[in-house]
């Protein structure tokens, strides 16, 4: 395989093509009919996922920090660039977009009836702006990018949600541009520093990571602007009260990406910007300590509350509250195993909490309702629905075996060796997790019918097979098998703790080091 | 560096880690305070109850204990732990069995009470002992369980001729099934003898090894005699529910009514030779752990080494041990004869026309009341702030009616003020206009 791939240069196109395919996607479909959209949308999008299941033999652990590089001048005299590329954990959470992209298209295929064609033309523009997160080397691209994929999502809640889309929407956009117009200013000011101090103007990740040297007090405030951005982004507590909103306001396959893809560019800005520029504020100091109080404070307050939403769709909304909780402990701990944890918690969040998405809008498309108070039994007519969405939900909770399990058990175990009171208080989130899912559905699928309306409901058709089939797979193989994706994030891990390390003044407590002969059943 | 060389016995660290494993333990294996859902797993099917929730799987926090030995002989102050919250178990669930009607509850009960001993056993040191009555546990009630399950299926078969909706579980709408379904009588007289101690079944030797380890570590720490004190009361009450199981389920006057009486049978062989294999093992399962027969103690030796090395447990001479051997006896065959002295079979009512319960009986009949305490003191009151301070207060209140809104309040406000200065009437700007030069100088006077 890695041979073929070598012999196409996979490598120096496969980025190009993740960004711009979905561009020209777009361009036909608003050329092609409206009913020829859906089509033109899931082929794009599948075509992108075939592409991109190359990265998993393509990208090489050991090799350099970042591959797949493709670097071209864009704005010469500001220093801006077309610079992109990939580490392990950048890999991953394109793949986890361009797996989520063609289920996201499927599953809408009979939900969006109306302005099918910007429908999907915002989609794929969407995947554009997502991957384009990922993969930017160069701050400016990414701010670009990170703006870009705000306009899609503010349409396809505003146009094809439900009743409160427009307070949803428009309460997303401002949340996310107030944070996001801040850190457009950090940006600038870490471009002038590292211009200043190396005379040569670049908004490259590398060159201000060696050159934006800030004095301490504008460290804070540049801090302070990027996690603001980022902290509305994952959402922390008490910057999150959009997203149940933008949830349950926005149609299925917002939702799914939204909870699956979005909320990760928080973490992932956090992991590669806000903590790599000013460790020695974010770890080290009042601030570290602060972050992560609110990491676990939000673990803990999210579950409460989506254990007494009477809407499983807020119910969801509010889970993710406190399984990204986890992603932001993890990264904070700065242990191999935490930080591996939370890339693996954004993966599996990403899978998991997309599927409920799926399984919900499902269920509302037949019966217009998404209470629980309006279901009760209907396991007894929707056997296979029952069946998925119980499986779905353990993988959720975190139960072993299933994918959810292997990211929350390696942030718990990481964090527990530099933060063991965090760790311990973190672990009740299981428990809530397991009493809120449960109970959830307990109430809508156990137990006797209770409303006449829901003797006749439909059980899966094939699409929706087709949709959840493939996320069910990965849900088990993530929980069986996650060796090999864990090695393929590793080094960068690693490389984040060093970065991070390096720069850092301040000693981090690291806990005692465990080797391996005297605890064989660590590894 | 293996635990003994990194933990000091006694020390704070290995009491923890021994506490929060047991804590675990006593969620799975059923212990006070968190024994509440296994009654309530009953509710799955029969064999499901023998197999999970009787025989094998409630065991795993006994078994943990068991692979944990190092931990928990390092620890003395959570080994005692252990015994104590087994004693207690074992005596505060064989009571709730002694009032349950329910013959599925019974055994349920029963099993919450016979797992306390083996937490007694292993919180003791005597972790053979422990493990050995899980397994004589395991053929026993297995045994008690499919048998329960055969005289609720032949009383299913009664009332489906009939079409009766009467408790098909209620041992008041049972009585003399033993002409019935003679097999499942049988086995099953084997297995409540086993539970309640009478030698040479398998549940007397297993008892008695856990209530004499206890005795013996009682030298050491007087604590443990009163552990095995609520162990033999909880013999004495174990032997007496069972004794209660068996009377009102296959002795005395059938309550099933006329009509469905002639529809009770024995069941197929299929569920009869089970029962019948497993009251063989009953018999010959003390066999495993007998001096020169079995070997129980020197095949666990490996894994309870370590711990034996830490924590030197204490020899009892031959004379106290048949001596104590003696009062078990004594005990379990007081529990079956007070059983059929004082309890009539012949008097019991039909559940639809049973009196209801009073006083104590009453008490031990709603389990205590546990379950609506649990209910109170934490469900709700958790419920409650989740939903009313947490989500109504601080997040729709606080952040999104005063934050969020708040702010878009005060922008629009900031709006209107900016717009009040945009009235468009000439008179108005000119006023203003005048006003500001007049301010400016008057500063600039000021400055002068």
């Amino acid at each position: 395989m890695q041979t073929l791939l070598a012999g196409l240069a996979y490598d120096r196109w496969i980025i190009a093509a993740l960004l711009w395919l979905p561009v020209v996607g777009a361009a036909a479909i608003l050329l092609a009919p409206a009913a020829r959209a859906k089509y033109i949308a899931f082929g794009v999008t599948l075509l992108e996922f075939v592409l991109s299941v190359g990265l998993w033999w393509a990208y090489v652990p050991s090799g350099p920090a970042v591959q797949f590089i493709a670097q071209h001048a864009w704005v010469r005299d500001w220093g801006i660039q077309y610079y992109v590329g990939m580490d392990g954990i950048s890999v991953f959470l394109v793949l986890l977009t361009t797996f989520l992209m063609p289920l996201a298209v499927l599953g809408s295929w009979k939900g969006i009836t109306e302005r099918e064609r910007g429908f999907y033309a915002l989609m794929l523009v969407l995947a554009t702006g997502m991957i384009g997160v990922f993969v930017s080397l160069d701050l400016f691209l990414f701010y670009v990018f990170w703006e870009v994929m705000l306009v899609p999502m503010y349409f396809i809640i505003g146009v094809w949600g439900g009743k409160g889309r427009l307070y949803a929407s428009i309460k997303f956009f401002i949340y996310t541009m107030v944070g996001s117009l801040l850190m457009l200013v950090a940006i600038l000011m870490l471009y002038f520093a590292a211009g200043r101090q190396s005379g040569n103007w670049s908004f490259q990740y590398e060159h201000l990571l060696r050159y934006a040297v800030l004095e301490p007090r504008l460290q804070f405030w540049c801090f302070g602007a990027f996690f603001l951005a980022f902290a509305i982004k994952v959402p922390m507590v008490p910057l999150h009260t959009w997203l149940p909103d933008a949830h349950v306001e926005a149609p299925t396959a917002g939702s799914v990406i939204l909870a699956g893809v979005l909320l990760k560019m928080g973490t992932y800005g956090l992991l590669r910007f806000a903590v790599p520029f000013f460790p020695a504020v974010a770890i080290g100091g009042t601030v570290g300590k602060v972050v992560i109080a609110l990491a676990v404070v939000g673990m803990v307050y999210g579950a409460l509350v989506a254990m007494v939403q009477p809407d499983f769709k807020r119910l969801i909304a509010y889970s993710s509250v406190s399984h990204l909780g986890f992603v932001v402990l993890g990264i904070w701990a700065l242990t191999v195993q935490s930080v591996q944890g939370a890339v693996m918690v954004m993966l599996n969040h990403g899978i998991s909490t997309g599927a409920l998405f799926f399984l919900v809008g499902m269920i509302y498309e037949r019966r217009h309702s998404r209470m629980l108070a309006d279901f009760g039994g209907i396991a007894r007519v929707v056997p296979a629905y029952a069946a998925i969405l119980t499986v779905v939900s353990l993988s959720s909770i975190g139960l072993p075996g299933l994918n959810g399990f292997v990211g929350e058990f390696l942030v718990l175990l990481g964090t527990f060796r530099t933060h063991p009171v965090a760790a311990t208080i973190g672990t009740t989130t299981v428990i809530f997790a397991a009493a809120y899912l449960l109970w959830a559905l307990l109430r809508m699928l156990y137990g006797k019918i209770t409303k006449p309306e829901n003797e006749a409901l439909r059980d899966l058709t094939r699409r929706e097979y087709a949709v959840l089939v493939p996320l069910l797979v990965v849900i088990v193989w993530l929980g069986l098998f996650p060796g090999p994706v864990l090695r393929r994030i590793e080094p960068s891990s690693q490389r984040f703790i060093e970065l991070v390390r390096l720069r850092l003044p301040l000693e981090v407590p690291t806990g005692p080091t465990v080797a391996p002969q005297d605890a064989p059943f660590v590894r | 560096m293996a635990a003994p060389q990194l933990l000091a016995k006694g020390s704070g660290t290995a009491t923890a880690i021994a506490l929060l494993l047991f804590l675990g333990c006593a969620g799975k294996s059923a212990q006070i305070p968190l024994y509440v859902w296994l009654p309530d797993a009953m509710a799955g099917p029969t064999p499901v109850s023998a197999l999970i929730h009787a025989a094998t799987m409630v065991t795993a926090g006994v078994f943990l204990v068991v692979r944990a030995n190092v931990f928990f002989a390092l620890a003395p102050a959570a080994a005692a732990v252990v015994a104590g919250v087994g004693a207690l178990t074992a005596l505060f669930a064989a009571t709730i069995g002694l009032k349950q009607w329910d013959i599925k509850k019974v055994l349920a009960y029963s099993t919450v009470s016979q797992l306390g001993y083996m937490f007694i056993g292993v919180g003791a040191g005597a972790y053979a002992a422990g493990v050995f009555h899980l397994v004589t546990h395991a053929f026993f009630k297995a045994l008690l369980f499919l048998g329960a399950g055969s005289v609720i299926h032949a009383m299913h078969a009664a009332y489906h001729h009939t079409h009766s909706h009467a408790d098909a579980q209620d041992m008041r709408n049972m009585g003399g099934l033993g002409a019935h379904l003679p097999i499942t009588a049988k086995a099953m007289w084997v297995a409540t003898l086993a539970i309640a101690g009478i030698p040479p079944l398998a549940g007397f030797f297993s008892k008695d090894e856990i209530l004499l380890a206890a005795f013996i570590r009682g030298a050491q720490d007087p604590f443990y005699y009163a552990v095995w004190a609520f162990g033999l009361v909880g013999a004495l009450l174990t032997a007496f529910y069972m004794t209660r199981l068996m009377l009102y389920t296959f002795h005395g006057p059938n309550r099933t009514g006329d009509l469905e009486r002639p529809h009770l049978h024995e069941s197929p062989a299929v569920m009869t030779v089970p029962l019948v294999a497993l009251a063989v093992l009953t018999v010959l399962g003390g066999a495993l752990n007998l001096p020169h027969v079995g070997s129980l103690h020197r095949w666990l030796e490996p894994v309870t080494r370590s711990a034996s090395v830490i924590a030197a447990t204490g020899e009892a001479s031959t004379g106290l041990e048949v001596e104590l051997m003696g009062l078990a006896v004594l005990i379990a065959a007081g529990g079956i004869f007070l059983a059929t002295r004082l309890l009539h079979p012949e008097a019991l009512l039909p559940a639809d026309r049973a009196p209801a319960e009073t006083g104590f009986a009453k008490l031990l009949l709603e389990k205590y009341h546990v379950d609506e305490i649990y209910d109170r003191v934490i469900v709700r009151p958790l419920v409650g702030i989740s939903r009313v301070l947490l989500w109504k207060g601080v997040d729709a209140g606080l952040i999104d009616s005063a934050g969020v809104n708040g702010s878009a309040a005060l922008a629009r406000g900031l709006g209107w003020l900016g717009s009040r200065f945009q009235t468009g009437q000439v008179g108005t700007y000119v006023v203003v206009f005048v006003l500001g030069v007049l301010a400016v100088f008057g500063t600039l006077m000021g400055l002068l």
